[in-house]
């Protein structure tokens, strides 16, 4: 069938469809790893970007409508720096489609076109070989080809042929993916979205196979319904019913079945009433403090396909304790959000003063949503934000760009030993954020972080052969030296640290893995190669990283 | 017109070569170290500044004494006697008692000398900053002021010297507690370096902490270039307590900035040595009116 007209509808199947490529290809965009160093991995971040559009989007006829929301949905799920260049994507996608009922083979190409650009627009200095490169050259090569004679699945079969030359060419374009023998994560995980989309169009379907997990982006409020609605409790807003009904011959007749005498009679027992008739369906969404009575008279008239009700005074206590915690929230001037990984690290920056401490790091990157619920518990005129990870910067701006009821500023923090630095020159009593700001970033200046971790994989990189599962070290992101002896490789990174001689400061975070003589070891060894140095150690009991040390 | 004194005391930390250039004496304070007292010399006759910081470094209880009223009343008799006025210059009253006790004795000393006058000047501030507090109440003497115009003078700019100074830790200070501080100076500090001003109370008081030693004495010196009038034609005073070697280097940062008339290198005396531990490097000079 030719598809040259595509609605809300469609979309909302194509996108899911994509969702579920993603999702059954996610390990293999994650292991196109540049780095053998553990890290959040490009195609679960890429999944749990769309999944939360996918998930979280209302059923719409009007393409303009749906892929607005749509979009809304995917930038609150954006986590990773890939996740937030896609979102981006879609946003740009909602806004080529904005205010258009259907989009025709052309004006779908033209999106095609803005998605791209707009996705470029999130990246400061955009990285040609990557993602970018991929949405671009993918469009942008065929644009000319495409015209009306084109369907949707020879558009998309043309992009996917054309993103999947440009993916290839990846690596001749960027040289650590040359040197790491993969192709860009990020754009291949486009690509298998878009192959999701061809599959749909195909014919094939895809059951939903989402995993069950916990969502991250849950509610950061928990209530217990016992206090809310309990054997003492009134009923005071009723429940929110909402059924599709099956008509039935053998209990009218659909065809002449009035669905305006049925919302007069909805109006009788209920409000808030949403009703149509389509064919021998119908659909209603009431509010009713006495749901038997319109079960009954449905009941009448045919059986019910779907069914759900619930106690909106519990719904509205969720919305309710919501606004009260933020109430509760003493006001600040200034309300600090850091995201880390790492008991001793956690804690480290509540005694510090940190609000709101998030976990997440290298492994889980926190997503645009999550940093905005954050947000919400605080009262603060402005919010400082420390990312601590360079992939989850992206998500903070993003989350900077969506909240408005406090100024957040977020203060590029790539490493944990960053952020630390960066965090402990914050002075409490300061209420001038300009000011503050100022004494943070003074912080940041000069520090280096080294790494340790252990080589996910068999590997050379900058002339540094890894081998599973020994320890090796970075420098800032650069891989400097590997050692069966994590304390050996450290040591290693530091004499490639610039002017180590002349460096004042250490702060080591001994992380969850490592013994106490392999720290004492360390330390001793430190204190004889640089004695002037004052070393600080910090028990962060974090995961994937042996030693992170900050110097400056 | 009756001979004026000039008198100060332990914590202004003055050489005795700029004593004598300006005739200026001073009421020695005292050092208690785990009990036994010693007389705070500030040439340091009666111990070693490496002897003293030792015991610091050890964790002895070291312990200052204020100019006692026996010591109040030998030095005051001993000009009075002469004839003289007596104009003294102490140590903050945020940070030493002495300026009160000398007032309370005055009144005795003078009846005992009727016709004489002590004026106690606070001079909000210690060590060179209280020095130099001193030596303009000596050069206005020494130009033939009259003991009201001095004191007037002294008083309207005694707030114009300033004090910066950076030190290895604030635990010395806050034992004795000689320092005001806020939330920012607690907690983890690794490799923090709290540089202190005399504010406007005469209070050290903790105004930013700095990472690194080396950050903290370009620190001092550009909070020193905001604020110094006519630096060419001042004598700027770096004093140090155990780390000479800073101090030099606090000079060279100063130099490579500005140009002034002359550095003079000089040791925290004992009193101030006792409050603020090793490693603490102070600054003083004459600049806009402090106004913090």
């Amino acid at each position: 069938m030719e598809i040259k007209t595509i609605d809300g509808l469609l979309l909302k199947d194509l996108f899911a469809a994509g969702l579920a490529n993603l999702r059954a290809n996610e390990k293999i965009v994650n292991d196109l790893n540049v780095f053998p160093v553990p890290d959040g991995d490009t195609g679960s971040n890429m999944r749990m970007t769309i999944e939360n559009g996918v998930k979280n989007t209302a059923e719409s006829e009007n393409i303009g409508e749906f892929s607005a929301n749509f979009a809304k949905g995917v930038l609150m799920g954006a986590r990773g720096n890939s996740g937030v260049i896609l979102s981006q994507y879609f946003k740009g996608l909602s806004l080529a489609l904005k205010g258009k009922e259907t989009a025709d083979i052309l004006e779908f190409r033209d999106a095609l076109v803005e998605a791209y650009k707009t996705a470029y627009k999130a990246v400061v200095t955009p990285t040609e070989g990557t993602i970018l490169t991929v949405c671009r050259e993918a469009i942008e090569f065929i644009y000319d080809q495409i015209d009306d004679s084109y369907d949707l699945k020879s558009l998309i079969e043309a992009w996917i042929k054309r993103a999947t030359i440009s993916l290839e060419e990846t690596p001749e374009k960027l040289a650590v993916l040359k040197e790491a023998g993969v192709v860009d994560s990020g754009g291949a995980g486009l690509i298998y979205i878009f192959e999701g989309l061809l599959k749909y169009l195909g014919g094939e379907i895809f059951g939903d196979e989402a995993p069950a997990e916990v969502s991250h982006s849950a509610s950061s409020v928990k209530i217990d319904f016992k206090k809310i609605f309990n054997a003492d409790s009134i009923l005071t807003f009723g429940y929110c019913t909402e059924f599709i009904l099956q008509l039935q011959n053998c209990k009218c007749n659909p065809a002449e079945f009035d669905i305006n005498e049925f919302i007069a009679f909805l109006e009788t027992v209920g409000n808030s009433i949403v009703a149509f008739k389509d064919e021998d369906i119908v659909k209603v969404h009431v509010h009713t403090t006495k749901p038997y009575i319109i079960i009954e008279k449905a009941q009448q008239y045919g059986e019910f396909v779907t069914f759900k009700m619930e106690n909106m005074t519990i719904q509205n206590a969720q919305v309710e304790a919501e606004k009260q915690a933020k109430k509760a929230a003493v006001h600040k001037e200034i309300a600090y959000v850091a995201v880390c990984q790492g008991e001793g690290i956690i804690d480290l920056y509540k005694e510090l003063g940190c609000d709101i401490v998030l976990n997440g790091g290298q492994t889980m990157n926190t997503s645009t949503e999550e940093f905005v619920e954050a947000f919400k518990m605080l009262n603060a005129d402005h919010i400082i934000v420390f990312p601590n990870n360079k992939n989850i910067v992206m998500a903070a701006e993003q989350a900077k760009e969506i909240y408005k009821d406090s100024r957040i500023h977020v203060v590029k923090t790539g490493s944990i030993a960053e952020g630390y630095f960066a965090f402990s020159m914050m002075d409490p009593d300061e209420k001038d954020v300009d000011v503050q700001m100022e004494n943070i970033l003074a912080g940041i200046d000069s520090v280096t972080t080294i790494s340790t971790t252990h080589a996910t994989r068999d590997t050379t990189v900058n002339g540094i052969t890894c081998v599973n599962g020994q320890a090796i070290s970075l420098v800032g992101h650069d891989l400097v030296s590997s050692n069966p002896s994590t304390v050996l490789s450290t040591l290693e990174a530091m004499s490639k640290v610039e002017d180590i001689e002349s460096k004042e400061v250490i702060a080591l975070f001994k992380g969850q893995s490592v013994s106490e003589e392999e720290l004492e070891e360390l330390t001793a060894a430190i204190g004889e190669k640089y004695p002037s140095a004052e070393v600080g150690v910090i028990d962060g009991k974090q995961d994937v990283y042996d030693f992170i040390l900050g110097i400056c | 017109m009756r001979k004026i004194a000039i008198l100060t005391d332990s914590t202004s930390d003055l050489s005795k070569a700029l004593r004598e250039e300006y005739n200026i004496d001073y009421c020695p304070m005292a050092v208690s170290v785990d009990g036994e007292e010693y007389s705070a010399s500030l040439d340091y006759e009666t111990f070693t500044p490496s002897w003293i910081y030792g015991k610091m470094r050890e964790g002895s209880r070291v312990k200052t004494v204020q100019v006692t009223v026996e010591i109040f009343n030998k030095k005051f008799e001993e000009y009075l006697a002469q004839g003289m006025d007596i104009i003294y210059v102490a140590c903050s009253s945020a940070l030493s008692g002495s300026c009160n006790t000398g007032r309370i004795i005055a009144p005795e000393l003078i009846e005992k000398y009727p016709g004489s006058r002590i004026v106690c000047i606070d001079a909000l501030a210690s060590t060179m900053t209280e020095g130099l507090v001193a030596v303009l109440a000596a050069q206005l003497r020494n130009e033939g002021k009259t003991i009201d115009e001095i004191v007037d003078t002294v008083e309207a700019e005694k707030k114009n010297f300033h004090m910066i100074a950076a030190v290895e830790t604030l635990t010395y200070l806050k034992n004795a507690g000689r320092v005001s501080a806020g939330k920012a100076f607690f907690g983890n500090l690794l490799g923090m370096k709290p540089i202190l001003i005399s504010n406007l109370k005469g209070e050290n008081y903790a105004i930013k902490k700095v990472r690194g030693r080396k950050a903290s004495l370009e620190e001092m010196i550009s909070m020193m270039q905001s604020d110094i009038i006519d630096p060419e034609n001042q004598i700027i005073y770096i004093t140090h307590s155990d780390c000479e070697e800073d101090a030099k280097t606090l000079g060279a940062i100063l130099e490579s900035k500005m140009k002034v008339k002359g550095i003079v290198y000089g040791p925290i005396g004992p009193i101030v040595g006792s409050s603020v531990g090793p490693g603490a490097i102070s600054i003083a000079y004459k600049g806009q009116p402090v106004n913090i």
